[in-house]
């Protein structure tokens, strides 16, 4: 399968602090791939490594299936932290100049996506007197130059409005339905699950899971939360005596995901087994509590 | 590569700063000029140790101003603002190397003092002959011009390196402001030390060969120095510029 990103053990050290830590991730081509993690988990070295911004200490990054790393990139649009502008300049001389980077400058294509973004109407003002949503349409138009066949996203929506965040999302969609591929992270959850179609879940620099939206929707289904003394005994007794059912331990107690059709027999089960149940429940599982039990504290 | 150094050439073109700073240099020369009439018409048999003719000008173009500090700081400016801007980022992401986005800001800091440069001494060659008369035709005039021009490359090759070593406009001008003087008693304490009297370090110090080149008579010895010793400072400090910016995190 060729993958538009892929990496294999990838691996970026900062002094003693391992951010990105045996990585192996995998996007396909036309996917909209979340990465999702709290601060610090390692989603934006990643992403910088990515992009050649910074060098890997180990492993390997290939992308569009293995092409000459160089020219592979300039395949790629990325917005990467803080949108990085000109600041004396306005939002049409900012697009210029990286359209030169481009291959040339093509006014009517600079034009299109100052509109895209809303920002068509700047005129004389410079991007050093941007707001910060205003700095962040115009990284994004900058990302967009060229007809990337693959977009980087660092959280693209900070700072827009919830106007703006829609427009982002549904240029997004747009350009995942034309076949760009984009990797997007975000710590807007309920954002990210509106579009994306593959999760990469990151934690103290490892990708935990990938999952496609399909599999989380599945997860994220009805399942029985137990809480217990012991957990690892509490999946013991349940898979002796359930050998089908699906029990995972998961930040101290037990998730069930399969179905349970008595769950009185299920406490009888544990209390009888040496296991202190403290709470049983079923839980419709919210996608944000499905990434945050899984991000880590 | 074009494409960067169509970029880099784009962003000088539009570059007020590199504008000014040849203004300046062009009304500092107007001013050394003026304070030199001044001068003569107050003491006329001053003109044995004032240059004043077209020539004369021509060869103190650089000296008698401030050129070579403008140009350092024009220099840095140009380099350290994709740094200090983060534009960088979108330079490299692009797939550009480091070592392109070096030579290619090397390549346009470059013309951009050559072209400083001749009209430096074109514009002193032309308001010396306007202010006085056009002057001698010194033998080696052109041989200590372009001593002089390889001088002046050198000390903007060291700027050049400070601004991708620091990557910050302060802290590299500062440091280009500094380096000189500091050079300077490093090599005078090591002549003290080695008390060698044929060969003195102190003389090899870059930012001297100017001022050796301005007055005539200019030695043979002191021309050969700048011709060989100017190309190979040019070349070590673009070389130690280019090994850090490959170990650039960005």
């Amino acid at each position: 399968m060729e993958y538009v990103i892929e990496t294999r053990a990838l691996s970026k050290k900062y002094g003693s602090l391992l951010a990105v830590n045996g990585v192996s991730i995998h996007v396909k081509k036309g996917e909209i791939y979340g990465l999702i993690g709290k601060n610090g988990a390692g989603k934006t070295t990643l992403m910088r490594v990515l992009l050649g911004l910074s060098e890997a200490n180990g492993g390997e990054v290939r992308l569009f299936g293995g092409e000459e790393l160089s020219a592979a990139r300039r395949k790629i649009g990325a917005l990467i932290e803080a949108p990085a502008l000109y600041k004396n300049e306005t939002a049409i001389e900012n697009m210029r100049r990286f359209a030169i980077l481009n291959g040339g400058v093509d006014e009517d294509e600079i034009k299109a996506l100052l509109e895209f973004v809303g920002l068509s109407d700047t005129g004389k003002k410079k991007a050093g007197k941007f707001s910060l949503g205003m700095r962040q349409r115009l990284g994004i138009a900058i990302a967009l130059l060229g007809k990337p066949e693959l977009l980087i996203l660092d959280e693209p929506v900070n700072g827009l409005d919830p106007e703006g965040i829609k427009d982002v999302r549904d240029i997004i969609v747009k350009l995942a339905a034309e076949g760009v591929t984009v990797l997007i992270s975000s710590h807007l959850i309920d954002e990210l699950g509106k579009i994306a179609t593959t999760y990469g879940i990151m934690n103290c620099g490892y990708l935990t899971e990938e999952l496609s939206a399909g599999e989380i929707a599945e997860k994220c289904g009805t399942s029985i939360k137990v809480a217990v003394d012991n957990v690892e005994e509490a999946i013991r007794l349940i898979g002796e005596k359930y050998p089908l059912m699906k029990a995972e331990p998961q930040n101290g107690f037990v998730r069930i995901t399969s179905p349970v059709y008595d769950l009185s027999e299920l406490n009888l089960l544990l209390a009888s087994g040496g296991v202190r149940v403290y709470e049983l429940k079923n839980e419709s599982l919210a996608l944000e509590q499905f990434f945050i039990e899984r991000m880590g504290r | 590569m074009k494409d960067l150094l169509k970029l880099e050439f784009y962003k000088l073109k539009r570059r007020k700063s590199f504008y000014i700073c040849t203004a300046i240099i062009f009304i500092e020369q107007i001013l050394t000029l003026i304070s030199t009439k001044l001068v003569l018409k107050e003491d006329p048999l001053a003109f044995v140790y004032l240059s004043a003719s077209g020539t004369d000008a021509m060869l103190e173009a650089v000296y008698s101003t401030s050129f070579t500090l403008i140009a350092g700081i024009f220099a840095v400016l140009f380099v350290c603002e994709d740094f200090e801007q983060q534009t960088v980022k979108n330079i490299i992401s692009k797939g550009y190397t480091r070592v392109q986005v070096f030579f290619a800001k090397a390549i346009s800091v470059g013309t951009s003092v050559s072209v400083m440069f001749v009209l430096c001494v074109l514009f002193a060659f032309c308001m010396g002959t306007v202010f006085f008369e056009v002057g001698e035709a010194y033998g080696r005039l052109f041989a200590i011009m372009g001593a002089q021009y390889l001088a002046v490359m050198a000390e903007t090759a060291a700027a050049f390196f400070l601004a991708f070593l620091l990557r910050k406009n302060g802290r590299s001008i500062a440091a280009y402001i500094v380096t000189p003087a500091l050079g300077s008693l490093v090599l005078s304490l090591a002549d003290l030390v080695l008390d060698n009297e044929d060969t003195l370090l102190s003389e090899f110090w870059y930012p001297i060969f100017i001022g050796n080149l301005t007055y005539l008579p200019v030695d043979t010895e002191i021309l050969t120095r700048a011709f060989v010793a100017s190309p190979l400072y040019i070349a070590a400090f673009l070389g130690a510029g280019l090994f850090f910016s490959r170990k650039t995190e960005l």
